[in-house]
């Protein structure tokens, strides 16, 4: 077999792109805040979602505030897969843009733009004579921003996808940014500025209408409060032709207590949504208020009131310990689970702990911990425990180690032993046993609590 | 790498999320198809990205020569998927794929390559995947596998040989 009929093969196997960038984002999200969620169940989850926007939510649209009539267009949506985009082209609901611009010798044609109500997408092509200034010629890069927004700092570019077609002198192009925003506001216009197209400086500016179609808004305000100042908020439901769409928010002011919404179910007992099928539509970090739009299926027509199942997410604060005694416990405050150090030793640049875990873990967390260990242990410094930030826990550079080679000695028992590297990539300035710690976080293996379920009348 | 990579990578390395989430999406065919050679579903090899997505931010800041970023995600990716693989290897998960490979006898002559891989050895596959797939050298294979050079090369022709067995069996019976 050829490397040839390899490459060809492999590269047949179909590749799932919306569903892969999710996991992407779902994962460095995770590690951005990995004291959110037990990442084992976040994996499975992430998959059923995945699924649910392939499947139904996107191909057939919601809350459907699309913009003005024009025909054509389908065409360049079918050429990007983009199944929406051709029925809503098909059913006259996009938005015909054909815009031209020229500078410093690239042309931009914007096509033509639609909004399903979460998501506003952009088309296009864009061409130039001769070579572009930067990237392989099979490559396109846009440097551009949405409203007024200025560099990263911008909530339309957080959430873009993009991708391209290449054609004779340049690229089609097709973007999709997520709706930043918990309501639409009305007759809308999102300017668009590009500064700059694979490296041709110039300022390209148009304007997108983002216009909502007939829908009714049904007051559906309820604020249940919970234990540590978090609450969820229910607001209102937004009827359209399709799927109704209900906008919530959910407050938690404590890190270590988040209350999420598993899920929703209507007085006639069907199912509405789970938690995770909920889109976050804004999560400005400042007030610690989440607010989502979660699609309403299956809602019976005679359904008088929705049901709500909160569940309580825990999680506590790295532990730390000293390493001068040979044998300590780093325990958990808030569950049962506790790292049994038996005994520490410094063989040259080696530091070799043995341990034992202990405490209450189900068969996947088990697997999690066993998979984890390696990276869950970390030595620092005493000195520099303070630079950790517990929000974004990167170890401190140079005063620190956070990789272990782990050996599992007792799979049944628990029992490993974990070699540090202390003349790594990473290390410790001046290592001195007596002047480090040992941490740990064992939040992710703490279970969700089941909180009292809570009703909502509905009133048309 | 093109300088405008590395000008990213140099910025994941600080810490930005935003630019290795940009990295990991401008590889995502590779990612996806890597972890898809191991399990050969979807939702595993979904489950395999987001770890490797979770474990590349996390581990990053140990990136020194940014480079080098391709062979150190397609270590971390091999590795997800190889700790993946082994959890789940007991398992057959009942999926739609599964499901319908049941039911009608399928009229396409790929996959065969990805049947006969799944017969492999865990360290001849990997290596197989490296060198054809990644087009990796011997060398790069040593690294991201930790091994010697020579136990790669003999990995190499001892998995070259299987999997030709292994075809050879899929023309036969498959």
């Amino acid at each position: 077999m050829d490397k040839e009929k390899w490459i060809k093969e492999v590269d047949s196997i179909e590749v799932p792109k919306e569903a892969v960038f999710q996991a992407i984002s779902q994962g460095i999200k995770q590690a951005e805040k990995p004291r959110r969620k037990k990442r084992m169940i976040i994996g499975a989850l992430t998959a059923a979602a995945a699924t649910l926007i392939i499947g139904s939510g996107f191909v057939s649209p919601t809350a459907n505030q699309v913009l003005a009539k024009t025909p054509i267009l389908g065409e360049l949506y079918k050429k990007f897969d983009d199944k929406l985009g051709m029925k809503l082209a098909e059913e006259d609901m996009v938005t015909n843009l054909n815009e031209t611009i020229t500078k410093n010798g690239v042309t931009l044609k914007v096509t033509s733009a639609y909004f399903d109500g979460f998501q506003v997408t952009i088309v296009g092509e864009v061409y130039k004579k001769g070579k572009w200034p930067a990237n392989e010629p099979d490559e396109i890069s846009f440097d551009m921003n949405f409203e007024n927004y200025k560099g990263d700092a911008d909530p339309w570019i957080n959430m873009k996808s993009e991708s391209f077609n290449q054609i004779k002198d340049g690229f089609e192009f097709h973007w999709t940014m997520n709706y930043p925003y918990d309501d639409i506001k009305e007759n809308m216009v999102l300017p668009v500025t590009i500064h700059y197209i694979n490296g041709v400086k110039g300022d390209w500016k148009f304007s997108v209408p983002v216009e909502q179609r007939e829908f009714t808004e049904i007051d559906f305000a309820h604020k249940e409060a919970f234990e540590y100042g978090s609450y969820i908020e229910t607001k209102r439901i937004l009827e359209g032709p399709e799927t109704p769409i209900l906008i919530y928010s959910i407050a938690n002011p404590d890190e270590n207590n988040k209350v999420y919404l598993s899920k929703a179910v209507d007085d006639k007992g069907n199912e509405l949504f789970t938690g995770i099928d909920s889109f976050l539509v804004d999560d400005s970090s400042e007030d610690a208020i989440e607010t989502f739009t979660s699609q309403l299926n299956n809602l019976d027509k005679k359904a008088k009131s929705i049901t709500f199942y909160p569940v309580l997410d825990r999680s506590e604060d790295t532990l730390y310990h000293d390493m001068s005694e040979s044998g300590f416990v780093l325990a958990s405050k808030r569950t049962d689970l506790a790292l049994h150090v038996n005994s520490v030793k410094q063989e040259k640049d080696k530091l070799i702990l043995d341990y034992n875990v202990t405490g209450t873990l189900d068969k996947a967390s088990r697997t999690d911990l066993v998979n984890n260990l390696g990276y869950d242990l970390t030595l620092v410094d005493k000195r520099h425990v303070k630079d950790i930030d517990e929000d974004n826990p990167f170890p401190p550079e140079g005063h620190s180690v956070s990789r272990n080679k782990l050996k599992i000695l007792d799979r049944e028992k628990l029992h490993f032993q974990s070699i540090f590297d202390l003349n790594g990539e990473e290390k410790i300035e001046d290592f001195k046993l007596t002047e480090t710690v040992l941490s740990i976080n064992f939040s992710m293996y703490f279970d969700s609590v089941k909180l009292e379920p809570f009703t909502v009348e509905l009133r048309k | 790498m093109k300088d405008r990579d590395i000008v990213l990578v140099k910025k994941a390395i600080k810490g930005n999320s935003k630019a290795l989430e940009l990295l990991l999406q401008k590889h995502y065919e590779q990612l996806y198809r890597t972890a898809y050679l191991y399990v050969q579903n979807k939702e595993d090899s979904l489950d395999i990205v987001q770890e490797t997505a979770y474990q590349a931010f996390r581990s990053i800041k140990s990136l020194k020569k940014p480079e080098y970023f391709m062979t150190w995600l397609t270590k971390i990716v091999i590795h997800c998927a190889m700790n993946h693989y082994r959890q789940r290897k007991d398992v057959i998960p009942l999926t739609d794929e599964i499901l319908s490979k049941q039911t009608s006898p399928s009229t396409e002559p790929a996959y065969e390559l990805m049947d006969a891989i799944k017969e492999l050895k865990e360290s001849f596959r990997t290596t197989l995947i490296l060198f054809y797939y990644h087009d990796y050298s011997i060398k790069m294979i040593s690294e991201v596998m930790e091994l010697p050079e020579g136990t790669v090369k003999t990995n190499l022709s001892r998995g070259k040989q299987a999997l030709r067995k292994c075809l050879k069996e899929e023309m036969i019976h498959g």
